[in-house]
């Protein structure tokens, strides 16, 4: 199958720039807003032929299936797999097999939409240097993150109602209003993060990072992301660039640790993540320790997030320096 | 200005610059004839390609020395830097070529800042180059350049930041093509200090149908005094400026405006430059309320 399409893509001389895997599972509604966000009809500045988007899902008793799809205008590939394991990750792997593109994103998670730039400026990105490691940073839709707001009640109406509010898709830098930055990426644009949820490296590194860590078995794949993100960080060579006013946007849809578990639950879960992470790597995860490079066109619904960007970074150094490190 | 044009020239070197290969960039260096040249030795002894060339000019303008440089320049990406007295922050040729990789139609800025805590032209009379060197001498510079954020201010030209239009740039880079576009640097700007050419150059260049525009956040060029035309205190500062304005408006029929396209940002945020971006984004939200409320267009050279 990849050899023919990879000859179709030949012959006509487009072999997209960019191949976007994005993983479904049981959450059809949320996905097709992600989809959505990620058809021609929303990104700017970029060109059909520039970008695949392969749509992986995983069995579930909530298919989205491939009808929405044919709706949409831009190269979208569906594939549906029947699962056992409780995560994303085999998914993952034979997405990224099927990539034709020379640089991959892997957006792990299919409930988080984009904004409208996303595509336009990873294709920029990847320009810039050797070896780019492109990171868009993550929001959750609401103003605080979705596993406490569902607490109090938080729910797909309340998101809607959110969404309505800012007329999205209209303009999808609009989604900055109404969202918080993830726990993963609240050190902001200055500092390195924890992960990210459109994650964007050449097929070369993909091949030399050995692809995603198959060894993260907890339910959702654990910190397999967050494993990924520092190990293509740290190698030596690679630059980080931080998508300072593009991003992903979470939304509520029962999540494993974003809401879909409560409580001792949660804690358990995350517990055990935390600890598998040690098991395979053999210390405690700890963010990588890099500069982040910004690059962007920061519309004015960011800044907000770029003042509180600005804020962290000055409290860490003033931190660091009373450390003398 | 010699002694200013050395600390220049050392921020463009590579042991100054950055994350750099001495291969990819070099320095021409031109010269106008003045009682205080650069001694030839010093360009010999620094790191990196440099080319020196002393030029006989009998105008007070710098147009003629830009367009002989231009001549001799052999990169196909062009930084210009008109005012010798501009210093550097470490990663600007890194960044500027990172743009360049990016887009052939990069026009990559480095904003502006002036040594001080205000404008130099706005210092007594008594103010002189001496208090910069103390400045400078006081943040080590040359072991760390992103310190001289610490002991500045934002330039005229971009006196509100790098989130919103600027009327100039002191460093900006752009395809040799683009400068051909743009007719290289005019003849008519013989004024003294070549008038508002700085200014010309950098909206004509941005306002090129493909161009896009990177902003390099994290650098900076650094203005040091040297009496210069419009950056010393003099009682003819403003009848000068009126005279730049004048010919700079002849040029563009509707009137010269700052280069109002949306920036990219691109670079590395040092915690020094910090306050810049902090003060940059306050700017650019009071000038987004303010379009907003009045239905306007931000950045309405996009669609020109």
């Amino acid at each position: 199958m990849r050899s023919i399409i990879q000859r179709l893509f030949t012959t006509n001389n487009v072999r997209p720039k960019l191949s976007i895997v994005l993983i479904v599972y049981r959450m059809p509604e949320q996905a097709r807003k992600t989809l959505y966000s990620l058809s021609m009809a929303y990104q700017q500045g970029v060109t059909a032929d520039e970008y695949e988007v392969i749509v992986v899902e995983n069995s579930s008793p909530e298919i989205m299936g491939d009808e929405y799809l044919k709706e949409l205008d831009g190269n979208f590939r569906y594939f549906y797999r029947e699962e056992t394991v409780p995560t994303p990750l085999p998914a993952i792997s034979y997405g990224a097999d099927l990539c034709i593109g020379q640089y991959i994103s892997i957006m792990i998670d299919g409930a988080r939409m984009a904004t409208p730039g996303l595509i336009k400026n990873i294709i920029a990105a990847t320009g810039l240097c050797k070896m780019p490691v492109i990171a868009a940073p993550g929001y959750h839709l609401g103003d605080q993150l979705q596993q406490q707001a569902s607490e109090a009640g938080y729910n797909r109406v309340q998101e809607q109602e959110l969404l309505d509010s800012i007329a999205w898709p209209n303009d999808g830098y609009r989604l900055f209003e109404i969202s918080c930055f993830s726990g993963s990426c609240r050190a902001g644009f200055f500092l390195p993060n924890s992960e990210s949820n459109c994650l964007t490296v050449s097929k070369e590194v993909w091949q030399t990072l050995g692809g995603i860590e198959q060894g993260f078995t907890t339910t959702g794949g654990g910190l397999a992301n967050l494993d990924l993100y520092k190990r293509a960080c740290e190698l030596p060579g690679a630059t980080l660039i931080t998508l300072a006013s593009e991003g992903t946007f979470h939304q509520f849809h029962g999540g494993a640790t974003t809401g879909g578990k409560r409580g001792k639950e949660r804690e358990d879960l995350m517990q055990a993540q935390l600890d598998q992470y040690i098991s395979l790597r053999g210390s405690p995860f700890k963010q990588p320790e890099v500069n982040p490079l910004l690059l962007g066109q920061f519309h004015p619904a960011t800044y907000p997030f770029l003042e509180q960007s600005i804020e962290t970074a000055k409290q860490t150094h003033r931190i660091r320096t009373n450390n003398g490190s | 200005m010699s002694r200013q044009l050395e600390n220049t020239l050392y921020s463009l070197s590579c042991d100054y610059q950055s994350n750099c290969d001495p291969d990819s960039y070099e320095v021409v260096v031109v010269e106008n004839s003045s009682d205080d040249c650069l001694s030839k030795s010093f360009v010999s002894e620094l790191s990196g390609q440099f080319r020196y060339y002393l030029r006989n000019e009998e105008s007070s303008s710098p147009v003629p020395a830009v367009n002989f440089a231009f001549e001799k320049c052999r990169g196909s990406f062009i930084g210009l830097i008109i005012d010798g007295a501009r210093m550097l922050s470490p990663r600007v040729i890194e960044h500027a070529l990172m743009a360049y990789n990016a887009s052939n139609n990069a026009v990559a800025m480095v904003p502006g800042y002036h040594i001080g805590t205000q404008e130099q032209h706005l210092h007594s009379e008594n103010y002189t180059f001496e208090q910069d060197q103390q400045l400078l001498d006081s943040i080590l510079w040359q072991t760390n350049g992103y310190r001289l954020f610490e002991i500045s201010t934002f330039s005229n030209g971009n006196r509100r930041g790098f989130l919103q239009p600027m009327m100039e740039c002191s460093c900006v880079f752009a395809a040799h093509a683009s400068y051909e576009k743009i007719g290289f640097a005019d003849h008519r700007f013989m004024l003294a200090g070549g008038g508002a050419i700085n200014l010309h150059i950098y909206r004509s260049l941005g306002m090129l149908k493909d161009s896009r525009l990177f902003v390099l956040a994290g650098e900076g060029s650094f203005h040091q005094f040297h009496g210069g035309a419009t950056t010393s205190h003099d009682e003819q500062r403003e009848n000068l400026m009126a005279q730049f304005m004048e010919q700079l408006n002849e040029c563009w029929p509707d009137g010269f405006q700052a280069l109002r396209r949306e920036p990219i940002l691109l670079g590395s945020i040092s915690k020094e430059a910090n306050s810049a971006l902090s003060n940059s984004c306050e700017f650019a939200k009071t000038r987004f309320e303010r379009l907003e409320a009045n239905n306007k267009p931000i950045w309405p050279d996009d669609n020109a």
